[in-house]
């Protein structure tokens, strides 16, 4: 009897254990756009650490909002010049950095383009190309001066960090949820999307690009883990006027949307900041020059898909991308 | 007092506690993306929360399914208690359970296309 | 099979009469909490106290029979299903682990929490899915709690009652 009694209190342990395994989704709207984090581990914890990531994504949304008038980057704009916290200077640093290395295809300084366009705002307008160089004639990426935590714009000049504040950000709300012992979770901004290590059953996350000609479906599946995946696409932000149809991402070259034959980059990367302003930069190169560009870098993988509903991958991502789309063909890069 | 009690006592003390913290932690009332609605056990329907803009009301095995934005409850329901009424919205911790009508609420981060997340 | 003294059948009866009366009080109630399956489970006690007093069979012939007269009452397979899971699994526990009679009290929290296990998994199974386990942790406070009030009623009835209806 006492045998069986000490079993059964042992069977009671457990079934109070057992309650413990947890999944929290939580939805939230910031940075212009829909935020949602699903976080799995012990019931004590996940709850406080999406507190946390969401915390930290309001700190990131004020720090580096470009039409917040509190937000640092503002008073930059603004003034021309400005003292930046540690984290704004290292982003701006990082940047710099990324729109050297991409030969200017991402540059955070195409804002005086994007807000002639109307993009900012709820005008959309079709400036002339005279107008558009003028803007860009202000200056490119590499008229910006980072002494320290000094930055420094040419007159006319105005940053913008929307092709990487929310691959940067969905990394620092990673490290949060990391930080408050979240092993397993997946944060997407907007469809910027970060996946914090494996599912709870340690099988990689499916995360599925948006389909460009059907939005509310994916054309097809990565299976990553620990990664970023970020799609940039024609489709998210765009007005007609007068039967053409204009898209926000701008090349910075000339101030235009860029007209490559892209419909949609996607880019698989470990860096999420990497992976948002390559994101970017790829569709404004166009297939051939991303694909010349990925094999010298090497440290991401990139699906685009064209405008005659072609899919190209590159070869890291064969075995990885699955349950392509039949409206598309498929072709890996060699 | 038998020292097998104290034992006991303490034991049954401890799993008191553990299950309190659970039910705190658990009762978040935090919208997710997706409701899905359960009759026995089979799908009735999928409603993205996000995109109601209206309230609006859906029967279901004799009980009533009220949807607003980002939120899902269980309005009315035929049988006697009515517990499922009072448990309120629905959230991804928590889901609404009709035992009599076998009716659930669930809520979930995405809609089920076996996609955990959509990018772009 | 040995045909049951007339005395014993008659306290079975008696008992089985009494829970059955005590179910339809409590089911008068209010709900306590929105959370299904949360009631002090009153009628308990009597099968406790049949356990003691009278023997495993009886016990288990108490239960029965009070489960099977509420079905009728209430009627409804589902909430007869959920009772019926519950009871059994309250009872084989509780027949599993007779502890002494001070201690009748633990004994009856086991059996409570084998009784809302049992529903859950019913429930599991009746809206095929495991989502409903998310109310364990209810339903285990609920169990501990309702297991030691109801067994301590039980317990202080079998030393009045019982002890001394003995000697006297």
């Amino acid at each position: 009897m006492k045998r069986l009694s000490v079993l059964f209190l042992t069977l009671c342990i457990l079934l109070t254990g057992c309650a413990g395994s947890y999944c929290e989704t939580r939805a939230a709207f910031a940075m212009d756009t829909d935020i949602l984090v699903t976080a799995y581990g012990s019931r004590f914890t996940v709850g406080g650490a999406i507190d946390r990531a969401l915390a930290v994504l309001n700190e990131a949304d004020t720090r580096l909002s470009a039409v917040d008038t509190g937000s640092e980057l503002y008073r930059l704009n603004e003034t021309g010049a400005a003292e930046l916290s540690d984290a704004t200077a290292a982003l701006l640093a990082r940047a710099l950095t990324l729109a050297d290395v991409t030969g200017g295809t991402f540059d955070p300084t195409v804002y005086p383009c994007v807000q002639a366009w109307g993009f900012t705002s709820t005008d959309k307008r079709v400036p002339d190309a005279d107008e558009l160089l003028t803007l860009r004639a202000y200056g490119s990426y590499s008229d910006v001066t980072l002494d320290g935590n000094t930055a420094v714009l040419r007159t006319g000049m105005a940053l913008d960090f929307g092709g990487i504040a929310k691959g940067y950000t969905a990394d620092v709300m990673a490290n949060a949820l990391r930080d408050a012992g979240v092993t397993s979770a997946v944060i997407s901004l907007g469809g910027n999307v970060r996946a914090v290590g494996s599912k709870p059953d340690g099988s990689p996350w499916r995360i599925g690009p948006r389909n460009p000609y059907s939005l509310d479906a994916s054309f097809a599946v990565v299976q990553v883990m620990d990664c970023s995946v970020v799609t940039s696409g024609s489709y998210q932000r765009y007005f007609e006027r007068d039967g053409v149809t204009y898209h926000h991402i701008l090349d910075p070259s000339t101030g235009a949307p860029a007209r490559t034959g892209l419909v949609s980059v996607t880019v698989i990367g470990s860096d999420g900041a990497l992976a948002d302003a390559y994101a970017t930069a790829l569709f404004v190169m166009g297939l051939d020059d991303a694909l010349k560009f990925q094999k010298t870098q090497g440290d991401f993988e990139a699906v685009f898909v064209t405008e005659n509903r072609e899919i190209v991958a590159t070869s890291g991502l064969a075995g990885v991308l699955s349950d392509i789309s039949s409206d598309y063909t498929l072709r890996y890069a060699g | 007092m038998k020292r097998s009690t104290v034992i006991y006592i303490i034991v049954f003390a401890f799993m008191l506690i553990g299950c309190g913290i659970l039910v705190l932690a658990s009762d978040h009332n935090g919208s997710g993306a997706t409701a899905t609605v359960y009759l026995d056990g089979e799908i009735v329907a999928v409603v993205d929360l996000n995109t109601v803009t209206e309230t609006w009301t859906l029967a279901v095995g004799g009980n009533t399914v009220e949807f607003s934005p980002g939120h899902v409850r269980m309005l009315d329901a035929c049988c006697p208690d009515g517990l499922c009424v009072r448990q309120g919205y629905a959230s991804a911790g928590k889901p609404v359970i009709c035992l009599p009508n076998r009716v659930m609420l669930v809520i979930s981060g995405s809609a089920d296309t076996g996609v955990d997340a959509i990018a772009g | 099979m040995k045909r049951i003294h007339p005395n014993r059948l008659t306290q079975m009866a008696l008992l089985a009469a009494i829970a059955l009366g005590v179910w339809y009080l409590e089911s008068l109630l209010p709900p306590f909490t929105a959370v299904p399956g949360v009631k002090p489970g009153l009628a308990n006690c009597l099968t406790l106290y049949a356990l003691y007093t009278l023997g495993r069979k009886e016990a288990a012939g108490v239960l029965t029979v009070r489960v099977l007269l509420a079905a009728v009452l209430a009627g409804g397979m589902g909430s007869f299903l959920y009772s019926a899971a519950g009871g059994l699994l309250c009872l084989l526990v509780m027949l599993c682990v007779k502890l002494p009679p001070q201690q009748m009290w633990v004994t009856s929290v086991f059996g409570a929490i084998a009784h809302n296990a049992g529903q859950l998994t019913v429930a599991a199974l009746l809206m095929r899915t495991a989502v409903v386990f998310v109310y364990l942790p209810h339903l285990l406070i609920a169990a501990i709690l309702a297991g030691t009030l109801t067994g301590l009623t039980a317990q202080f009835a079998y030393f009045r009652l019982h002890k001394h209806t003995k000697e006297g």
